[in-house]
């Protein structure tokens, strides 16, 4: 057992001199004489004796040798001996037994049953036995061994209890008053000590704990567990200066080999978290070396996603693949669909996330991107039957509104209007303002001849949608072919299932690739969700704010309700909205500006159902928070127009138009019609 | 109970010397500690899922002196110096969960829990000419003392725990069953000047100001506020099981027997009882033996009412009904054995 040598020598080491912000708790020293319990290893055999000198007279004659037998039987040397010295300053004389193990001496089985309740770390009965031991025989004494004993115990029990509530000054002096809690045999005392002077800001202190352990411990898992704590506490130059104290194993390799590695591997898995630095050549290296070497499929999927977010696609591609031969699982299947995507091989990843498609909602949402990347290709290709019937499947399961436009325009190019309507027509169902489906639903009612519904569309857009709303008026009535970019700038679900192949997302240039939620921190998934809002990719972000959601830190989850809310917002999803707002507490003014998005959002989507009192309603409570825009002016005047409410929406319509509001003047012109029609 | 069952369940409790210095029958403190203490000194509170709390050490700590048995104080004080005397200000940490790891799972104070363990501390020291308990007392006594009375309304008051109670608007959030009258004289006498002095005024100047409310006794959780006192913001406006230990405390103590009569008032006979503070209404009883025999106490202390003999022995019914049980009979015991004459 190496012990730290010196006392004087550890307080210098480990800094101890200078600590005791809380009062050392002390035991009781049975012994009678009043003064607390010494620190068990401070406890020198020249402090002892005078103590013993005033007990004298309650000394039986003959030595009490129960401990010294104990000892023996337990084959604790070391005691043994200091147990024999301490017998011999009290005994002048005697000498102890030949055999301490020969059974030629009855001890005293009280004493025995103490140290036996010390031994099973019960140190509370001990406590009690000795003093009912006393108050059953007043002379008894119990030996200041067996009390040292107890009270290191119970310093240990203390040293951790004070470690797992966190409380690190309370760790740091009770190490420093017993110091032979510091010992090899004990290593869990000095890995707590060691994070006591992390979490207190006493570097230099953790890292002596550190250089003690690994400098005279000599259990091998125990020297590598040292080095797997500091590794979770200590940033990488410190952790690199207490590697140079490694030694070779049994086998003669260098024992933290595996350490360097899982460095390695640390160092390329925080290059992912936002704004994380790049690994170093030396650690990238390491690790590409043991992932060609193992082939573990998590180290090859991390690698993946390494290679993805440096732009290396091909390459993520095959360590996906092999990850996808080794370990076909959701994971592998998730990374090399992300993969494909990248590489724009739309075919490719809707095939492989296909059977995955119901693992995870993650996994579901990716499937249904590619699925919606892979209808809107151009040129269209013929997809056979059983890829769309799976991506139908999906679609009516997870009631994706962004892919049933999709399969809507794929009907259309394919000259099946009607089906296309339908698609349409559901897709807004599902999303009332995803303006895409809108203007495919126009595009293909104009095919079907359907005017009624090309007015009622117009009508319900007006002012949201300039495509919409002057469809047919420069052109000829003949249907066009919708214009890919118009559709892929408002739909935030496209760009984000094309990744980096669509205009929009270049300005998310910083977190373009997908990376599962679940892999980052929750406050790199916040960031990671505010840079996909920022590329208004709104279906991600939600997802990664659900993982922000899961933070300790209440700033961070009420940052990410704020964030999650308004990613609903930003998809038309109102009552999702509600519910994530409320997931966590929010400040008063990010409350009423969701209020004020939500609101507004209910109010559109009320109207472009023909919900008029509904969106009247909205815009009432909405005005409770805040001054009516223009264009929800004229939405209210619209709801008034469609309820027959026409006076009302004389006025509105009047004031806006003065405002030179153009869609105002429309509503206008056809409220005074409707007025003189009236009259 | 038999009693040798008990003794086997405590492990090395020896029978009590003829001549202990207790007011307890042997068999009620067997069977409380058969009850309610575990073998590694932890006082459970048995109707809160067995956990155990810087409140429920202090009492343990405090009984076993009452009951003259140092074994059993030894035990529990092993348990509450090495499990939750860990905090960093050197006061313990309260709630200790056996299903929970790690154990502590609040590492927040609760005062009157260290005032208990540190006032238990101080007898043990007295009883058993023990300096070094006395050692242990005084830095709990001196940071609650230093950290922990606060200004309130123009007092200086105790404020209930170290973390959480000071961010209410209206000023900090008290309870006035921490007001533990029997501890101040000697909390002052160890740490003279910080303000322990006055506590036995301030504890008084509460239940005056509680006086003049509609229940006429304080809510548990309070604040004082322009001279008047009201129930904390965020807490029920409920007077129940923390203000039950109010007139136990004055009792023991000794302070003047009119302080205890809005209590009785508001005590049903034969329980006590929750209390609305702001209707004054009974919500709910009270009754258990143990709070029973405080409502039967307050009556033998204003109106001469012998205490019924059903509750003149200790009932081991749950660990806080039977803790305050036991401290009243300890009193009534000891210092008006007059309301006891109906003992058999």
């Amino acid at each position: 057992m190496a012990r730290l040598p010196v006392i004087v020598l550890l307080g210098a080491a480990l800094g101890l001199g200078y600590v005791g912000l809380s009062q050392p708790w002390v035991f009781r020293n049975l012994s009678g004489s009043g003064t607390p319990a010494a620190p068990a290893a401070a406890m020198p055999t020249e402090a002892v004796a005078p103590l013993f000198v005033a007990q004298a007279v309650a000394q039986p004659a003959r030595p009490d040798e129960t401990a010294l037998r104990y000892f023996a039987r337990q084959g604790d040397t070391v005691r043994l001996q200091r147990e024999i010295e301490r017998l011999r300053g009290l005994y002048p004389g005697w000498e102890p037994p030949a055999d301490p193990l020969a059974d030629d001496y009855a001890p005293d089985q009280g004493i025995i049953d103490i140290w036996d309740l010390y031994g099973a770390g019960d140190y509370a009965a001990a406590r009690a036995a000795i003093a009912a031991k006393q108050a059953a025989d007043p002379s008894f004494v119990p030996s200041p061994d067996l009390l040292a004993s107890l009270a290191l115990g119970e310093a240990g029990l203390q040293l951790r209890s004070a470690s797992d509530a966190g409380q690190y000054d309370t760790v740091i002096s009770v190490a420093a008053n017993h110091p032979d809690l510091l010992v090899c045999t004990s290593v869990d005392n000095l890995w707590r000590l060691a994070e006591a002077f992390v979490r207190r800001d006493r570097l230099e202190r953790a890292l002596d704990s550190y250089r003690y352990i690994l400098a005279n411990c000599t259990d091998g898992p125990e020297r590598y567990a040292t080095m797997q704590k500091a590794a979770d506490l200590l940033d990488r130059a410190d952790l690199d200066s207490l590697m140079a104290l490694e030694r070779p194993d049994a086998d003669g390799r260098p024992e933290f080999a595996p350490i360097r590695i899982d460095l390695a591997r640390r160092a390329v898995a925080a290059a992912l978290e936002e704004d994380g630095a790049a690994p170093s050549a030396a650690d990238l290296a390491l690790f590409e070396q043991h992932v060609a070497d193992t082939n573990a499929p998590d180290d090859l999927r991390l690698l993946g996603y390494y290679n993805l977010d440096a732009n290396r696609a091909n390459e993520a591609r095959r360590l996906f693949l092999k990850a996808f031969e080794l370990d076909p699982s959701a994971a592998s299947a998730e990374g090399l669909g992300v993969a494909y995507l990248r590489l724009r091989d739309f075919a490719a990843a809707e095939s492989t996330l296909a059977d995955y498609r119901d693992d995870s909602d993650a996994l579901g949402s990716l499937y249904l991107d590619a699925s919606a990347a892979l209808l809107a290709g151009e040129p269209r290709v013929t997809l056979d039957g059983g890829v769309l019937g799976r991506i139908v499947d999906a679609v009516m399961v997870r009631r994706s509104a962004n892919t049933a436009q999709e399969l809507g325009w794929y009907a259309y190019a394919f000259q099946q209007p009607q089906t296309a309507a339908e698609w349409f027509t559901l897709a807004l169902r599902w999303q009332p303002d995803l303006e895409p489906a809108a203007y495919g639903l126009l595009v293909a009612s104009d095919a079907l001849g359907d005017a009624a519904t090309v007015t009622a569309l117009k009508v319900q857009w007006s002012g949201r949608s300039a495509r919409i709303s002057t469809f047919g008026q420069n052109s000829a009535s003949s249907p066009i072919a919708p214009v890919p970019a118009a559709r892929s700038a408002t739909s935030p679900q496209r760009s984000a299932s094309s990744g980096s192949s669509s205009a929009s997302s270049s300005s998310a240039a910083s977190c373009t690739g997908f990376v599962p939620p679940a892999s980052l921190s929750p406050e790199a998934a916040q960031s990671r969700a505010w840079c996909m809002m920022g590329g208004n990719r709104p279906a991600q972000a939600v997802d990664l704010f659900a993982r922000a959601l899961q933070s300790p830190s209440q700033k961070t989850r009420s940052d990410a309700a704020y964030g999650q809310a308004l990613a609903y917002v930003r998809m038309g999803l109102a009552s999702e909205a509600s519910v994530a707002a409320a997931a966590a507490p929010l400040s008063r003014e990010k409350a009423i500006e969701l209020d004020v998005a939500i609101l507004t959002l209910r109010a559109t989507s009320a109207y472009s159902v023909g919900d008029y009192m509904r969106a009247l309603d909205a815009l009432e409570l909405r005005a409770r928070y805040a001054p009516e825009r223009n264009d929800l002016l004229t939405l209210r005047a619209w709801s008034y127009y469609h309820l027959r409410r026409y006076r009302e929406a004389l006025q509105i319509f009047s004031a806006v138009a003065a405002t030179g509001h153009g869609d105002a003047a429309a509503g206008l012109a056809a409220t005074e019609q409707a007025l003189q029609i009236l009259h | 109970m038999k009693p040798f069952l008990l003794l086997a369940m405590v492990g090395f409790a020896m029978p009590q010397p003829a001549f202990a210095d207790t007011a307890f029958r042997q068999g009620e403190w067997q069977s409380y500690v058969g009850n309610f203490v575990t073998g590694d000194g932890r006082v459970l509170d048995t109707a809160n899922g067995d956990i155990s709390h810087s409140e429920s050490q202090g009492y343990g700590l405090l009984l076993s002196v009452l009951a003259d048995d140092r074994p059993m104080f030894e035990r529990i004080w092993s348990f509450t110096g090495s499990s939750l005397l860990v905090r960093d200000d050197g006061l313990a940490a309260w709630r200790w969960d056996p299903a929970s790891v790690p154990a502590i799972t609040d590492a927040n104070n609760a005062t009157d829990g260290d005032m208990l363990i540190a006032y238990g501390l101080l007898r043990a020291a007295a009883l058993w000419d023990e300096p070094a308990y006395a050692a242990a007392a005084t830095p709990i006594v001196k940071t609650i003392g230093q950290t922990l009375l606060v200004q309130a309304d123009g007092l200086r008051a105790i404020l209930p725990g170290a973390e959480g109670f000071t961010d209410a608007q209206g000023g900090p959030i008290l309870n006035p069953s921490y007001w533990i009258f029997e501890v101040f004289p000697a909390f002052a006498d160890v740490d003279p000047g910080s303000g322990w002095e006055g506590q036995t005024r301030t504890g008084l100047d509460i239940l005056r100001r509680a006086a003049l409310t509609p229940a006429g006794i304080p809510a548990d959780w309070v604040q004082l506020t322009d001279g008047a006192i009201r129930p904390a913001p965020g807490f029920e406006p409920e007077f129940g099981y923390n203000g039950i230990r109010i007139p136990l405390y004055l009792m023991r103590a000794g302070l003047d027997p009119a302080f205890l009569r809005p209590f009785l008032k508001n005590a049903p006979a034969p329980d006590l009882a929750k209390i609305d503070v702001m209707s004054g209404n009974t919500t709910e009883p009270i009754g258990e033996p143990g709070y029973r025999l405080i409502r039967a106490a307050m009556d033998c202390a204003l109106n001469g009412t012998p205490v019924p003999v059903e509750l003149q022995t200790m009932t081991p019914s749950s660990y806080y009904a039977a803790t305050l049980q036991l401290l009243m009979l300890d009193h009534l015991r000891r210092q008006r054995t007059d309301c006891l004459s109906g003992e058999v």
